[in-house]
Parts: structure tokens; C-alpha cells; sequence
């Protein structure tokens, strides 16, 4: 197609209208806005990821802070403040901050999936929670209540015997001994060699023989190697 | 049944998208340019006349340009609005705002049956002399004919969909 010196330049160097070059302004704005608004949810949605890669690891304070960062990222989601406050709650119970951890978790039930057990985990800050303020009253009831959603598990009995310790030390009436000790060879029979209960149970026989009740922290401070009768 | 101008102009950010992707690549591989209407009334609502290609490569990257252009730009922007309202489930409007555009570039990919013909011609002769992205690019100008023909089913539609919502689901 013969064109002159004029035409071929026109047609290599078309102009491409003003208000076009303001449309891909504004896509090229907006496309910016985009990702500079949306950056935090990516960021948000990478330290979930994180999170539950450290709980993988068995890393739980390192997955809750990741989940507590996301929840401060993208303050407007529900499930993640659910998903921080449950973590927070655990990492709370675990302290042994029972209290605290109760009022971490309260009002998450229903927010999250089953297999969270939320409602499992208050239970156990409510006992810790009734541990901590000394209602041995309401430790022993919150525990056989735990028995009753979970016969024969050995957790659960080994609570109930703890409990019943705890009356023991704190009224003397050996009633509470007899039971406690019942309860507990039922939750040696079950809980065997396994090392988190041979340490539970080991609290439980400190608790009878000296009726002094402590706290899971004070109890490893003083015995280190472990309590021998 | 929704006249297909109405569509042009509900979605008119696709179309301006689209001829830039045709325009562009003539700018690159410098081919005159005689006329663009990047939008106007009408059937169709844009286009782009160029004079002719020196190669089987140019004539094939101006012809499916829009199809990467659009494609890629639809991406680009539904991307970041996926995150808030798939995985966290916060409907802001500006995120609207942005997958409606996306999603309205990204229905505007295909090229149309004029361009698919053009390419289909070209292929052809080049595909003869074993040339691989003629011989490549043959399913893939079914495809564009496929897509028109699909477009009275919504599929040019489905197509931005899919690009816009669908490929981020496949990443997160």
C-alpha cells in the first residue's frame, strides 16, 4: 500500500485520543488503589497460612501470634478475631491464666468449625477457673460433668480425682481421699505410661498425701525431678 | 434478550481494552494503522484498521492481542479483590467497583470473527510451510470461533469469570 512520507508517519504514530489516555490513567489508578487497599488481606491471609503451618509444628504461641497479627491486619473480620481470641484463650489456659482464658473465649462458640471443641475448651478454663479461686465445689461438679460427656476416658477421670484431692486437702474428710483414690486407679488403668498423666497423676498423689494443693508452676518449681512418696 | 451495544456499553471499559490490545501490538510491530474507534454507537463498538502484517507472528500478535491483553488486565485487577470477599467475606464497594471493570475487560478478550478469520487465512498458508506457531495457533482460532458462537450463551461472560474469579480461587 504506497503512502506518503506524511501518511506512513501518521500511520506509525496514530494518535491515540486524549480521554483514552485519561481512561487507562484511571484503570491504572485503580488498579494501584486495588493493591494498595487490598494488601493488608493478602498479608492477613499469609500469616493465617503461617499459623497454621506453625501449629503443624507443634508451635503454638508462634501460630497465635500469627493469628493475632492477622486479626489486627483486617480488624473487620469476625472469623479472624474468633480464630485469634480462641488461640489467645488456649495460649491462656495453658499459662494458667484459667480466668482470663474464659473470658478470652466466651461468645466464640458457634463462630467456629466443630472441630475446634470451643465449647470443650471453656469447660476446661472453667475448671481451671474454678481451680484457681479455690471453689472446690464447682471444680468437683464441672468435673464429674466432664466424666458424663466422656465415661471412661482417662482425662476426665483423672479430673474428677484431682478434684476430689482438692476436697480432701481442704476439708480433711477422708471420704474425698477414698473416692479421689478410687477414681484414680481407674485413671491409672486407663491413662498407663503416658507421660502427661503419669505428670497429673503425680500432682494428684502429692495433693493426698500432703494435702497441700499447687499450682501446676509452683508444683515444678519445688520438685524439678518429680514428687516421690 | 439484551441488545449486544447495551452489553458493549454496560461492559464499555472491555472494549476500549480490547481495541487498545490490537492497537498496540500493530505500534510494536509496526504496522500502519489507518483508523481506531477505541469506542463509538454502534456495530461494533470499536475497532482498529490496519494495513497489512509483514509476518505470520505479527498478524497473529495483533489479531489475539486483546486476547492476552484483556486477559492479563482482568487478572491483574480482580486479583486483589478476591482475597477480601472470597476468604475474608468483606464486600467493600470499591472491590465491586473493581471486578465489575475486571470482569468487564476480561469478557472483552475474544477476538471477533473478523479477526479470527483474518488469523485462520494467515495459519493456514503459514501452517503449509510447517511454520509451529501457525501450526499452534489453528486450535486456538477454533477456539475464538467457538467463543463468538458461545456469546449468545453468555460465555464471553463466563469467560471474565472465570478469569477474574476463577484463576485467583485456583492460587489461594
Amino acid at each position: 500500500m504506497p503512502l506518503c512520507g506524511a501518511c506512513h508517519r501518521l500511520t506509525q504514530k496514530y494518535p491515540v485520543p486524549g480521554w483514552v489516555k485519561v481512561f487507562f490513567a484511571v484503570v491504572a489508578v485503580l488498579v494501584l488503589l486495588g493493591a494498595a487497599y487490598n494488601a493488608r488481606f493478602a498479608l492477613a491471609y499469609y500469616e493465617v497460612r503461617r499459623g497454621f503451618g506453625a501449629l503443624d509444628q507443634g508451635d503454638f504461641a508462634g501460630a497465635s501470634e500469627r493469628f493475632r497479627s492477622a486479626a489486627q491486619r483486617v480488624p473487620e473480620s469476625g472469623d479472624l478475631a474468633a480464630l485469634a481470641g480462641y488461640f489467645e484463650g488456649v495460649e491462656l489456659l495453658a499459662e494458667g491464666r484459667s480466668a482470663e482464658a474464659l473470658t478470652r473465649l466466651r461468645g466464640l462458640d458457634g463462630k467456629l468449625p466443630p472441630n475446634f471443641q470451643v465449647e470443650e475448651v471453656m469447660k476446661e478454663a472453667e475448671r481451671g477457673a474454678a481451680f484457681d479461686s479455690k471453689d472446690y465445689d464447682r471444680l468437683l461438679e464441672l468435673s464429674l460433668a466432664a466424666l458424663q460427656r466422656s465415661p471412661g476416658d482417662a482425662k476426665a477421670l483423672g479430673a474428677v480425682a484431682s478434684a476430689y484431692a482438692c476436697k480432701f486437702a481442704a476439708t480433711g474428710d477422708e471420704a474425698f481421699q477414698r473416692q479421689s483414690l478410687d477414681y484414680l486407679s481407674q485413671a491409672d488403668a486407663r491413662g498407663g505410661q503416658d507421660p502427661a498423666w503419669q505428670e497429673y497423676r503425680q500432682r494428684i498423689r502429692h495433693r493426698l498425701a500432703t494435702r497441700e494443693i499447687l499450682v501446676p508452676a509452683e508444683f515444678h518449681r519445688r520438685y524439678p525431678d518429680g514428687w516421690k512418696e | 434478550m439484551i441488545p449486544g451495544f447495551l452489553i458493549a456499553w454496560l461492559t464499555f471499559p472491555g472494549v476500549i481494552v480490547h481495541e487498545m490490545g490490537h492497537f498496540l501490538f500493530c505500534r510494536l510491530r509496526g504496522v500502519p494503522v489507518l483508523e481506531v474507534r477505541f469506542l463509538r454507537l454502534g456495530n461494533p463498538a470499536g475497532y482498529v484498521i490496519h494495513g497489512p502484517t509483514a509476518n505470520f507472528t505479527t498478524t497473529f500478535l495483533v489479531c489475539a492481542g486483546p486476547l492476552l491483553v484483556n486477559t492479563l488486565l482482568c487478572l491483574l485487577i480482580c486479583l486483589p479483590t478476591y482475597l477480601p470477599m472470597e476468604v475474608f467475606g468483606i464486600k467493600h464497594p470499591f472491590s465491586y467497583l473493581l471486578l465489575w471493570l475486571g470482569v468487564s475487560i476480561g469478557m472483552h478478550a475474544f477476538p471477533s470473527t473478523q479477526d479470527a478469520g483474518n488469523l485462520w487465512r494467515a495459519a493456514r498458508q503459514e501452517a503449509a510451510r510447517y511454520n509451529l506457531l501457525a501450526i499452534l495457533s489453528l486450535p486456538l482460532v477454533v477456539l475464538i470461533f467457538v467463543a463468538n458462537v458461545l456469546s449468545f450463551v453468555w460465555f464471553d461472560y463466563l469467560y471474565g469469570v472465570a478469569i477474574g474469579i476463577g484463576v485467583p480461587s485456583l492460587m489461594f
